[in-house]
């Protein structure tokens, strides 16, 4: 009996609530049903809107996905002309440097444009008059084969000056590199490369785009110091982050004493703003993990295979570390959050890279080289 | 027009809004603008006066004219007023003329850099050092405005107890990611 008048109430309640509906209508008459309408084809074209304005997004996000670098050259206007590639080669050989560099000179001067003409140098080799009295043998600058023919002589005649301070062969390639920007006096001056901001930013501008774009096989220039890097897998440290500090010298600052902790910067700095996720650059044994002042919450591995580099991951979220000593990781393991714990002004990942000698039970910048060549050898910068 | 009719109309109009309002929100955003560290570090009304100084340093140290600048060094010589006596006596400049096709090509149209600079934090840095972020494109007197490149220059600055830099360092990094 009570299921029945609670049914035969829900009923009359459903029948009152169509009366009122119906009557709400009719009160309204046509204006309400209209603006219901046009309500709803407000909507559905917003609901239609954002559809396709997500799907133009996701493709255009596919299409901003970076290209693979350090494939040799083969762009139009990079790659080294082919009726230039004799004339480069014999210049390398005349100068003793590897043909990679010397097209990467090349390209940076004048971008293989025989006619190429600054307020202050001419041709493909961008002579300045006075040089070019010196080196050209009285032919046109602006013929590219007189042109490249006079840089391998430069070339030579700079390394001569330098020779004497060279220790390696990285050093001979860098420091006639900085003599030829800079001038012979100056590196000798200095024994290497001069500290002219200029200078400093052309040697391994030069080097990097030799190892990126003219090098066949992705190993810069001179060889390492590392040498193999091995077959294993790298991926990107912190997947998105763009460059936002490099590896090198830095400002002193006012009333300290300069030595290579203030005044050098031992790693490269990524960031995407705060909050991604840092992963194992390659396969690693993680040796420590801590907390200090400086390097902020870190993270330290040894590559398991050879060459067994040291790798350190800097500045990581309070307690965000996954990881713990003695784990042995895959290349792309998470290994904590970018953060801004230590000295960090802002959020970023420091990554660095110390060849297989450094100590691998705390941070140190010592044995610390520029992960930026190797990270380019191994196809993911 | 009758209360009910009103009342729809309005309730109509509110909601119409409610929506305008809300899509953009719920658009996906680039990703390159919400992560792009520089976008979150524009000047505010509140930098400190070496920030200031950075700032105006790296706009100084970043506007070249090819047509005239032997090279890039000269910029940093029209900042050396902002400088210690000693640090600017230790500008510079190679002997190589600056070149390269963006370079010769801005020389070619009479064109200036136009920097932007923002604060860079997103480094670390030694007590009172200040890091600038700068890019830049080319323009010249025609309102032509000339391919800029995938570069970005990284300053770093350090300071004396009078706000005169004492040293700087910079270098050029590619603003996206390869």
């Amino acid at each position: 009996m009570t299921q029945e008048r609670e049914s035969q109430g829900s009923s009359k309640g459903k029948q009152a609530a169509a009366a009122a509906g119906l009557a709400a209508l009719k009160a309204t008459g046509g204006t309400g049903i209209v603006i219901a309408v046009v309500l709803m084809l407000v909507l559905i074209l917003m609901a239609v809107f954002l559809g396709v304005a997500v799907l133009f997004m996701d493709s255009d996000a596919e299409q901003a996905q970076p290209a693979s670098a350090c494939v040799v050259a083969d762009g139009e206007g990079v790659a080294v002309p082919t009726e230039y590639e004799q004339w480069v080669q014999d210049a390398a050989d005349e100068a003793g440097l590897p043909y990679e560099i010397v097209a990467a000179l090349f390209y940076t001067e004048s971008g293989w444009d025989p006619n190429a003409q600054s307020a202050y140098a001419d041709g493909v080799g961008q002579f300045t008059p006075e040089t070019w009295i010196d080196y050209g043998q009285g032919e046109d600058p602006f013929d590219p084969e007189a042109s490249i023919a006079a840089t391998g002589r430069y070339l030579n005649a700079l390394q001569d000056t330098v020779a004497p301070v060279a220790t390696t062969d990285q050093e001979r390639i860098e420091f006639t590199l900085a003599a030829y920007n800079a001038g012979p006096g100056a590196v000798q001056q200095y024994g290497g490369i001069p500290p002219y901001p200029e200078t400093q930013e052309y040697v391994p501008a030069i080097m990097d785009r030799a190892q990126v774009d003219f090098s066949e096989d992705c190993t810069p220039p001179g060889g390492s110091e590392i040498g193999d890097l091995g077959s294993g897998e790298w991926t990107h440290p912190l997947p998105g982050g763009q460059v936002t500090s490099g590896f090198g010298p830095r400002p002193c600052p006012a009333g300290t004493e300069c030595n290579q902790y203030t005044a050098n910067h031992g790693g490269l700095d990524f960031s995407t703003g705060g909050g991604t996720t840092v992963v194992a650059a390659t396969d690693l044994e993680i040796t420590a993990t801590g907390t200090n002042q400086y390097q902020g919450e870190y993270i330290i591995g040894r590559m398991t295979d050879d060459p067994n580099l040291v790798m350190q991951f800097h500045h990581c979220q309070t307690g965000s570390t996954s990881v713990t000593q003695g784990d042995t990781v895959a290349v792309g393991t998470a290994l904590c959050t970018e953060g801004a714990t230590g000295n960090a002004s802002g959020p970023h990942l420091h990554f660095q890279i110390n060849t297989a000698e450094a100590d691998d039970s705390q941070p140190t910048y010592d044995h610390a080289t520029d992960p930026q060549p190797i990270l380019v050898e191994k196809g993911v910068l | 027009m009758n209360r009910n009719k009103l009342i729809l109309i309005v309730l109509a109009i509110v909601v119409a809004a409610v929506v305008i309002v809300v899509s953009p929100a719920l658009l996906p955003t680039n990703d390159a603008d919400e992560s792009d560290p520089a976008a979150q570090t524009a000047p505010g009304s509140d930098e400190t006066r070496n920030e200031q100084t950075a700032l105006e340093a790296a706009r100084i140290m970043t506007t070249w004219k090819p047509a005239e600048d032997f090279n890039r060094t000269a910029a940093e010589q029209r900042a050396k007023h902002l400088m210690t006596k000693e640090r600017a006596e230790e500008v510079i400049a190679p002997e190589r003329p600056t070149t390269g096709q963006a370079w010769n090509q801005a020389a070619e149209h009479n064109a200036t850099s136009t920097p932007q600079v923002v604060l860079n934090p997103h480094t670390e840095t030694e007590e009172g050092i200040i890091s600038v972020r700068a890019t830049w494109h080319w323009e010249n007197d025609s309102e032509e405005t000339l391919p800029s490149g995938d570069e970005q220059r990284i300053y770093y600055f350090s300071f004396n107890d009078d706000g005169k830099i004492h040293d700087y360092t910079y270098e050029t990094v590619p603003i996206s990611t390869r």
